[in-house]
């Protein structure tokens, strides 16, 4: 697959051990910088701990176009879902990844982020679960959860 | 939140004109089977509103037999497929065997539940023999030229079968594996429509168009002898044995259905369906069973109209009939009582051939709506103070007295095809507004035409609170907002209010609009599965994006309903899917997945209330109508 050239910052790999060892944050949210050269740490879940703050960003993320102007952007994120069984047998957690594309975004956009995402999933060892948000709806927690847990989860 | 399935109120059987309904009884006599659309659905006899639901097949189905064991149903469609699946929950596939190129028409098991026949219109042949569960051959069918319309097998042993044709003959089969045997030619005079082995074997009878009833000996084959010559006025349809091998029961298009004595050839008992004197197509009887394992000597047949018909000896006319659409269900109403007031949950659906059927949701029972329907597809209903209204793709506005459930007489003819119907009131006064497709006509509650207001766009759905109407346009994702005012009976004046744009680039035009019962909130579902709140206050002008998160449809959203709380929502679209919503918590939602078969067309939430749970009532493209409990609302 063709990759695109852009590096991971080390930020975003020190975050992200916060995120899967120290469990310091409940997500992280990274973006590309605007010369689209760098994938940095955009925010964390230290402002705003609820999943409807982090649904609020990725719906509000914004990208510059060519000519400089603000349109609606891709992001990437990693959010460490929690979800009870539905079989009653406890409860799990997956680091997933969230690759938000929103298909109102610009074009150019999304296809830096298309071609940038294996860079940052191989930086970030042990994701449990990868999921492709083209929509408001893939980023509802019920989907979410739902397509996370392949269906195993509590309603 | 959770969404569950408490009741089917089934289709009626798909019936064709000139040809069999094929009917089957599970042994034990509790439960019958029938194709209906895509679906074959399985229903307690005593209760029709306990159903079963298969949807396992992906073309229009034909015919259903329970196995002797009752175990398994096996299926088949037009296609030529064969499907043997769980007569129990009617989810688990055994297996899928394409047997010919056309469509089944009939299919028999042995009395092992091992062996299956299914015969019907095909190419190369009409009809094979396999094994149920590994779809092995275990012979063939041949000696037909022509499509093959019933099979029968002999329970016993030896094993025989017997095969009808359009070719008039009648070819018998030995088994295992089944081959040809012998023919029975020059007998029926037409069509060989039915064939039937008696319970203990001993006997053949066939039936046809040529209202012949011959018949021949289980274990030879040979003709033995015809009985009731010229009885029957029209082509026999069915046949079906009585358990104790004495007695058969015959349907035919004389609309009556008759039992004989197979020893004396005696008609011992006939049933007419229909008018006294005078002739009706839709009476015609075009199956029958006799369910075996019951004390109570009831015989069910189908009418060509679709309606299912108790038969019992001792009354000439059936003593129950249950009801339903054999169509794709296309629009579903509520009674304004039943909404409002908490009266008797009772919702009026309509279907592609324009038949209306009115169900009491809390007993699960249909009767189709009597007089003058629709000739064409039921496109709205909407109610007011004791009637409903509806519209149709015959251009007309008909009533129906709720109290009656029948039309009145008056069907004003619209000026153009119309998209939906409301009632909205100025003055204290009903109004019936139809959108069509340039204008919006008022009608007074008595069918008059008081005005045609025409519009600046194509309208694609109404809908109306108080003197406040919404109307969506399809070529836009706009609503338009209009007020209608007048105190005067005979001339209210519709005025533009405002119209509510869309911001979004992606979204597409609107498909339905509805009201929240306090008017506060109104929903517009879109081409493409959004479904966008609008907040306002009822007289004033503003309105604002309440919520866009309703958005789990993957395809055009056909209806919305609220609760009468205003506080949820429930919806279906053309992805057949039915989703309840939140207003407070547009995150929690609940799906009820392929809910109908071709997509839900109508959803509406039933006054019936207890300890928490709601219900709610969804009908779509399979013709049935489902009835949800959803509970734990939040």
């Amino acid at each position: 697959m063709s990759q695109s050239g852009a590096t991971v910052n080390q930020e975003c790999v020190t975050a992200y051990n916060d995120l899967k060892l120290n469990k310091k944050y409940k997500y992280v949210i990274f973006k590309l910088s605007d010369d689209n050269k760098e994938i940095v740490v955009e925010s964390t879940s230290e402002d705003g701990p609820e999943y409807d703050d982090f649904r609020e960003k990725l719906l509000n993320a914004q990208s510059k176009t060519k000519t400089g102007a603000l349109s609606k952007g891709p992001r990437y994120a990693v959010y460490d879902v929690q979800y009870d069984l539905a079989s009653g047998e406890g409860t799990r957690n997956k680091i997933t990844f969230i690759a938000w594309s929103p298909d109102d975004a610009g074009i150019l956009a999304k296809m830096v982020y298309a071609s940038s995402k294996e860079a940052l999933k191989r930086a970030l060892p042990g994701l449990a679960a990868e999921v492709q948000a083209n929509d408001s709806d893939d980023i509802e927690w019920s989907s979410l959860v739902k397509t996370v847990s392949k269906g195993t989860a509590a309603v | 939140m959770s969404i569950e399935l408490e009741k089917i109120l089934a289709a009626a059987p798909a019936t064709t004109r000139g040809q069999p309904t094929q009917l089957s009884c599970d042994s034990k006599g509790q439960r019958i089977a029938y194709a209906s659309g895509k679906s074959i659905f399985l229903r307690n006899i005593d209760d029709p509103s306990i159903c079963k639901q298969y949807t396992g097949h992906t073309a229009t189905t034909t015919v259903a037999k329970f196995s002797p064991s009752g175990f398994w149903v096996a299926s088949g469609d037009v296609t030529g497929k064969v499907r043997v699946w769980d007569a129990v929950e009617a989810v688990n596939t055994k297996g899928e065997y394409a047997i010919i190129s056309g469509r089944i028409t009939d299919i028999a098991w042995d009395g092992d539940s091992q062996r299956v026949i299914a015969v019907g219109d095909g190419r190369e042949r009409y009809g094979h023999c396999f094994t149920a569960d590994s779809g092995n051959s275990v012979g063939e069918v041949s000696g037909h030229s022509k499509i093959v319309n019933a099979v029968a097998i002999r329970q016993q042993r030896p094993l025989r079968a017997a095969t009808v044709s359009d070719d008039s003959t009648m070819c018998f089969l030995h088994g295992a594996p089944f081959k040809f045997n012998s023919k029975a030619a020059g007998l029926h005079k037409g069509f060989v429509m039915g064939a039937a082995f008696s319970p203990d074997g001993s006997t053949l009878v066939t039936v046809g168009a040529d209202r012949r009833i011959q018949l021949y000996d289980g274990k030879t084959g040979e003709p033995t002898k015809q009985i009731g010559e010229g009885v029957h006025t029209g082509s026999i349809f069915a046949v079906s044995w009585a358990q104790d091998s004495k007695r058969f029961v015959t349907a035919s298009a004389d609309q009556t259905v008759r039992v004989w004595d197979a020893e004396s050839g005696e008609n011992l008992h006939t049933w007419r369906v229909g008018e006294e004197g005078s002739v009706n197509v839709d009476d015609q009887q075009v199956g029958v069973v006799w369910p075996h394992g019951r004390s109570d000597g009831l015989i069910i047949s189908v009418s060509l109209s679709g309606d299912i018909n108790y038969l019992r000896e001792g009354s000439d006319k059936p003593f129950r009939v249950i009801q339903g659409h054999n169509k794709t269900v296309t629009a579903l109403g509520v009674g304004s009582e039943s909404v409002n007031s908490g009266g008797p949950p009772t919702i009026t659906t309509g279907s592609f051939d324009g038949r209306v059927v009115s169900w009491d949701v809390s007993t699960g029972e249909g009767s189709v709506v009597e007089g003058q329907s629709h000739s064409n597809q039921v496109t709205h209903f909407t109610s007011s103070s004791g009637q409903t209204f509806s519209v149709g793709w015959d251009d007309t506005l008909r009533t129906i007295q709720d109290s009656t459930r029948q039309f009145l007489s008056t069907s004003p003819k619209l000026p153009s095809q119309p998209k939906g119907i409301a009632t909205a009131t100025s003055g204290g006064r009903p109004f019936i507004i139809t959108a069509l497709t340039d204008s919006l006509a008022i009608y007074s509650p008595t069918g008059d035409l008081l005005t045609n207001h025409p519009t600046t766009f194509p309208p694609s759905s109404i809908a109306a609170h108080g003197s406040l109407i919404a109307v969506g346009a399809s070529n836009a994702p706009s609503i338009h907002l209009f007020t209608l005012s007048g105190s005067s009976p005979t001339n209210p004046t519709l005025t533009f209010s405002t119209t509510i744009e869309s911001t979004s680039p992606t979204l597409s035009h609107i498909s339905t609009l509805s009201f929240s019962p306090q008017g506060t909130h109104l929903a517009a579902g879109t081409a493409s599965g959004k479904i966008l709140v609008y907040q306002g206050t009822p007289g004033a002008g503003t309105w604002t994006l309440a919520t866009d998160r309703w958005s789990a449809h993957t395809a055009r959203v056909l209806d919305i309903a609220w609760n009468p709380a205003g506080t949820h929502a429930v919806s279906g679209g053309l992805d057949t899917h039915v989703h309840v919503w939140s207003l407070a918590k547009p995150g929690t939602r609940v799906r009820a997945a392929n809910a109908h078969k071709d997509g839900v067309t109508g959803v509406a939430w039933v006054g019936m209330k207890e300890a928490g749970e709601e219900r709610v009532v969804s009908a779509g493209g399979d013709a049935a109508v489902k009835v949800w409990k959803v509970s734990a609302l939040q």
